[in-house]
């Protein structure tokens, strides 16, 4: 057990502590220590991708889909996360939050934010790095095409990816 | 008191201890969750024109994050328990053929050492009860000099005081040294069969008549003694006779399913607190069956000489984060029960998926033994269906899986004589019950792959085979009862017209290459929804304003039903529900329900069963009547005295078939709209029934009876009903009148089922070299009748197609000590597909237009899954020249048959 000083930025939010565990797992971080349940937890060995939150460096670096289950709050010290609960913009619900909503994406909506986070990744990634519309389908294979899901067979979830992907300016050429 | 809500075996309650169910979280736009969430979306946005939904009703709370699961939720979210509590870890056995001779801890160092330790030897020195319906075998922690049951049976509970501690004391136990202490080798014996079995024998006449069934006389067993056995068993032997003389050509195979686990999202979880100053035994869980739970919970603490003081026990009901009916009579209830009993904290027990896997219940396995004899114009004439499913260590819900599987033994097809015998087996395995599919997948998977293999013998077309054959709507089932389903046929015709049938050589000549092996299968398939003996309930409540909430005893796992119950107040009150709360139970205590098998003729509170978990696809067919009742009731007796009192004297011949809704308002030709806001402040100002609740019992068809509201009377399809005045708190009961009813006994006459019908193709491709088989296409049909919300019920037959995929390819484990009982599985080991797996992008949806126009709605909860792995299995021998009748089929056997 290694003690540190953490200095993280959730949502927008600075969050410290001293002296915690660093070896502590984010998701439980989350879920246990800060009540930020909407980050979820299945499989805890970095499979199934319910546990995804965005994270990055530095502000204004690209986003990238991590798994909470399975990264050190150690790992992530001075760095900044964003989850399900960070998703909205302002009182708006995110464009990938709507399109989940109108497709019925989802069932018993334990995936949900896991998908979510991992697509608001790939919309970053399209928004620096723009691919054709013909690769569209290949971009979301390879954000999410590992996250399980066992309600909907994904293919609501492909769909409202997609169409976010479509209707958002900048991320195909 | 409430009854447990398992069908056929009746529960003796004793003991005064009550029972509680309560919802934590109605779902609803202006309580589905945070104000931030009511904030970003205003009131109603998930609810359309009526009887349509933009979304569902709970997908703000689940698409923004919100606290609804089990797992969300610690003793200091609950109201008025203490903050502090304990974890909870059930330690579990990893052998069966030695005895346990105690709880090794000595591997664990001081400072993460358990505070308390709970045994077998604590519970029986304590008086600790069984829970009979689903887990009668009792002691539910092993005693030292025991030998365990099955493969992972519980040793201890074992509870920290940090969550950390029993992390890391779990890993010790696991990997360093066993916790459950191996004692001398004892041997394992045959533990036989558990009972009841289900034996069915039918015998058609030459003119069609039939000569012996279920429904002429009751359920058969004929090894068993008594005349009716005794002439079954001549049939049987007649069978067997016909089989074997030569006369028929018979088909012969032996299939073998494998033993899957749900693997719903969100490991099992939940809280525990018996409160000492009430006694109250509050628990947490994420449920279908709330009501088992609870009562499982109370029979612990019930017996004279139980030291634990239990008076009530009050279940909350989270959000299953999915289910498919492995959530359905888990015994998580009994561990979190037992664990808090002997805690003087709440205790908290959240599994990870390797305990998840270790103590879930799993599919059963299975071994069928299938025969059929036919006639020189392929005509069906003989089945027999030997089926054994693998029922685990304990029988939870096996005997009415064997039945399942035995009704279904004949597959969609009409044989003059049927012998099925559907046996669940008591092994050393894990725990078996309730999943998607019931023992219908079990069956569907052998016939459909015998019915292919024969066509192809016979170099017959096997769609043309399986038309030759089929059940004709209405006609009867292996039970006698004549509930063949619609869409048979049609989706036959249906696949066998479409181009990836029709050109399945030419595309299999043309895709096929030296890499790779390209095949066309069909399957079809029907399954029963609902069980032959289903109890509803459901309250609608119009306040003042004209909002209207939805009340049941129904629980939404995922699979929509919360927002098709919520459109399904709208045909009657011109409105969808503003809020529905799922899982409520209390509130029906108003309806005062005794229940019993034997009917209770001049008791208008009688009736057969008062309620049902939440399962056999059930929730747009038998709740969704619940609550169209309950909203007639309302409009007939609330809300039309109160529009005729607004419109005047010249009203009063105003019936509900006169009656229109046009946005929002209530019209009648020569009357003003009223808008339904000044009709809810009518009803409320002049005690017109502002609520009805009704309960309402199923099998085969509704019970129905006369009711009195004021000057109303009119016949419902239910068995009970209160109405809420205007004004008032209490809830009114009004007896029934000229009651038709039925019993559970009647449903051997009646046989209660009814059933869809479904169907798929599916592509393949095998890679020649590895083996390795992929879906690359398919057609899925189904025959929902009437659709409610059709994005749920495309979503119900994506996720079943998944799964399906899964369970023909990929999902296995092992039925032995490295089973999932030894604590190693996840998803590592055990493959559910991805989306690359499930060929999404090339995989057409096609749902038959409904019968009639007033086609019931079907439940399609199940029923979609079942075509789907025969239809792969029958497209990998298209693509291989080879049978596969062991499930999963791997790139392994495919490499051993090619070599």
């Amino acid at each position: 057990m290694s003690m540190i000083d953490l200095d993280l930025t959730i949502n927008n939010q600075k969050v410290h502590r001293k002296k915690i565990d660093g070896s502590k797992w984010l998701n439980d971080f989350l879920r246990e220590d800060l009540g930020l349940t909407g980050t979820k937890f299945c499989c805890g060995i970095s499979v199934c991708r319910v546990c995804t939150v965005a994270w990055r460096r530095v502000p204004d670096s690209h986003w990238e889909a991590i798994r909470s289950c399975s990264t050190t709050i150690e790992y992530l010290n001075g760095t900044e996360i964003k989850s399900v609960e960070g998703l909205p913009e302002g009182n708006e619900l995110h464009p990938l939050q709507k399109s989940f909503l109108d497709n019925f994406a989802f069932q018993c909506g334990y995936s949900a934010p896991g998908f979510l986070m991992g697509a608001y990744c790939l919309l970053d990634k399209l928004s620096r790095s723009p691919v054709p519309k013909a690769d569209i389908d290949a971009a979301i294979e390879d954000a999410v095409g590992e996250h399980i899901c066992r309600c909907t067979g994904y293919v609501r979830y492909r769909r409202a990816i997609k169409q976010v992907v479509l209707a958002t300016p900048g991320l195909t050429v | 008191m409430w009854q447990t809500r398992r069908e056929f075996i009746k529960s003796t309650v004793g003991g005064g201890t009550a029972v509680l169910v309560s919802r934590l979280v109605p779902f609803g736009a202006l309580a589905s969750g945070t104000a931030q969430a009511a904030v970003m979306d205003p009131p109603n946005a998930w609810s359309g024109p009526p009887g349509e939904a933009h979304y569902r009703i709970d997908g703000l709370a689940k698409v923004t994050g919100q606290k609804i699961y089990a797992r969300d939720f610690h003793p200091r979210d609950m109201p008025g328990w203490p903050t502090q509590y304990r974890h909870a870890f059930v330690l579990r056995t990893d052998f069966v053929d030695h005895l346990f001779e105690g709880v090794n801890l000595k591997a664990l160092p001081k400072a993460i050492r358990p505070t308390i330790v709970i045994t077998g030897e604590d519970l029986a020195r304590d008086g600790i009860g069984v829970a009979r319906p689903d887990y009668p075998g009792g002691n539910y922690l092993l005693r030292k000099g025991e030998r365990p049951r099955y493969f992972g049976q519980e040793a201890a509970i074992l509870l920290f005081d940090e969550r950390e501690a029993l992390e890391e004391a779990r890993r010790i136990l696991l990997y360093e040294e066993k916790g459950a202490r191996k004692g001398k080798r004892v041997p394992v014996p045959d533990l036989g069969f558990y009972s009841p079995e289900t034996s069915i024998i039918h015998v058609t006449q030459k003119n069609g008549d039939q000569e012996f069934a279920q429904t002429l006389g009751g359920p058969v067993h004929p090894s068993e003694p008594g005349k009716r056995n005794a002439e079954a068993m001549e049939y049987v032997e007649q069978i067997d006779a016909m089989l074997e003389s030569g006369d028929l050509e018979v088909f012969q195979g032996s299939y073998s399913t494998q033993i899957t686990d749900p693997m719903f999202m969100e490991p099992e979880n939940g809280l525990g607190w018996l409160d000492p100053k009430t006694k109250t035994m509050h628990l947490l869980i994420g449920t279908q069956s709330p009501g088992y739970d609870v009562n499982s919970s109370r029979e612990l603490f019930e017996p004279d000489d139980c030291k634990i003081d239990v008076d009530t026990v009050h279940l909350y009901a989270a959000y299953p984060g999915g289910g498919f009916g492995g959530r359905d009579t888990s015994i998580l209830c009994l561990w979190l029960s037992l664990a808090a009993a002997y805690s003087d904290q709440p205790i908290r027990i959240a599994h990870d998926r390797f305990q998840q896997f270790q103590s879930g219940v799993k599919r059963h396995a299975s071994k069928i033994d299938l025969s059929f004899g036919l006639e020189e114009d392929n005509t069906f004439k003989v089945i027999r269906n030997y089926t054994v499913l693998n029922g685990g260590g304990r029988i939870n819900v096996s005997s009415y899986v064997a039945s399942v599987a035995g009704i279904l033994g004949t597959g969609p097809y009409n044989f003059d004589y049927a012998d099925i015998w559907s046996r669940p087996q008591h092994t050393t395995a894990v725990v078996a019950g309730s999943m998607r599919g019931f023992g219908a997948f079990q069956s569907f998977f052998a016939v459909e792959s015998l019915v292919d293999e024969i066509a192809v013998q016979k170099g017959l077309d096997p769609i043309d085979l399986r038309i030759q054959n089929l059940l004709k709507k209405g006609t009867p089932i292996s039970t006698g009862a004549p509930v063949a389903p619609t869409g048979l046929r049609e989706i036959c015709e249906s696949a066998k017209n479409h181009e990836l049938w029709r050109d399945r050589e030419i595309l299999k000549r043309d895709l096929s290459s030296d890499e790779f092996s390209f095949g066309v299968g069909f399957a079809l398939a029907m399954k029963n929804y609902g069980t032959g003996a289903d109890a509803v309930m459901a309250a609608v409540s119009l306040d003042p304003t004209g909002k209207l909430i939805l009340t049941t005893n129904s629980i939404d796992m995922g699979q929509g039903l919360a927002t098709a119950l919520a459109l399904s107040t709208a045909d009657s009150l011109g409105k969808n529900a503003d809020e529905i709360e799922t899982g409520e139970v209390a509130l029906f205590e108003n309806l005062k329900l005794v229940d019993g098998f034997k009917m209770q003729k001049d008791n208008p509170r009688w009736t057969p069963v008062i309620w049902n978990s939440t399962k056999a696809s059930s929730g747009s067919s038998r709740w969704a009547h619940a609550v169209e009742q309950a909203s007639q009731v309302l409009l007939a007796t609330g809300m039309l005295p109160a529009a005729r009192s607004l419109w005047g004297r010249g009203a009063a011949g105003i019936k509900p078939k006169d009656i229109r809704w046009k946005q929002g308002q209530l019209s009648a030709s020569g009357f003003a709209p009223i808008p339904l806001r000044d009709l809810a402040k009518r009803m409320h100002e002049k005690d017109f029934p502002v609520s009805s609740m009704i309960h309402a019992f199923h099998s085969g068809v509704w019970v129905s009876a006369d009711y009195t509201v004021g000057d109303v009377t009119d016949r419902w399809e239910i068995d009970a009903l209160a109405v809420q005045l205007g004004g008032q708190a209490e809830w009114k009961l009004i007896d029934r009148k000229n009651p038709k009813l039925y019993t559970v006994e009647d449903l051997w006459m009646k046989d209660g089922q009814t059933l869809g019908s479904t169907g798929a193709l599916a592509s393949v491709m095998v890679n020649r070299r590895t083996g390795e088989p992929r879906v690359v296409g398919g057609v899925h049909y189904a025959a929902p009748g009437k659709i409610i919300q059709r994005d749920l019920v495309e979503g119900q037959m994506d996720g079943q197609w998944a799964m399906g995929i899964g369970h023909a390819l990929l999902e296995d484990l092992p039925n032995s000590a490295d089973g999932a009982a030894n604590g190693t599985w996840n998803l590592n080991r055990y493959f559910v597909p991805l989306a690359r797996d499930c060929a999404i992008e090339s995989t057409e949806k096609v749902l038959l237009p409904p019968e009639s126009p007033d086609a019931p709605a079907r439940g399609m909860g199940e029923v979609p899954l079942l075509p789907v792995a025969p239809s792969i299995a029958n497209a990998i021998a298209h693509a291989t020249g080879h049978r596969f009748r062991s499930l999963p089929i791997t790139a392994e056997k495919i490499r051993a048959k090619w070599s």
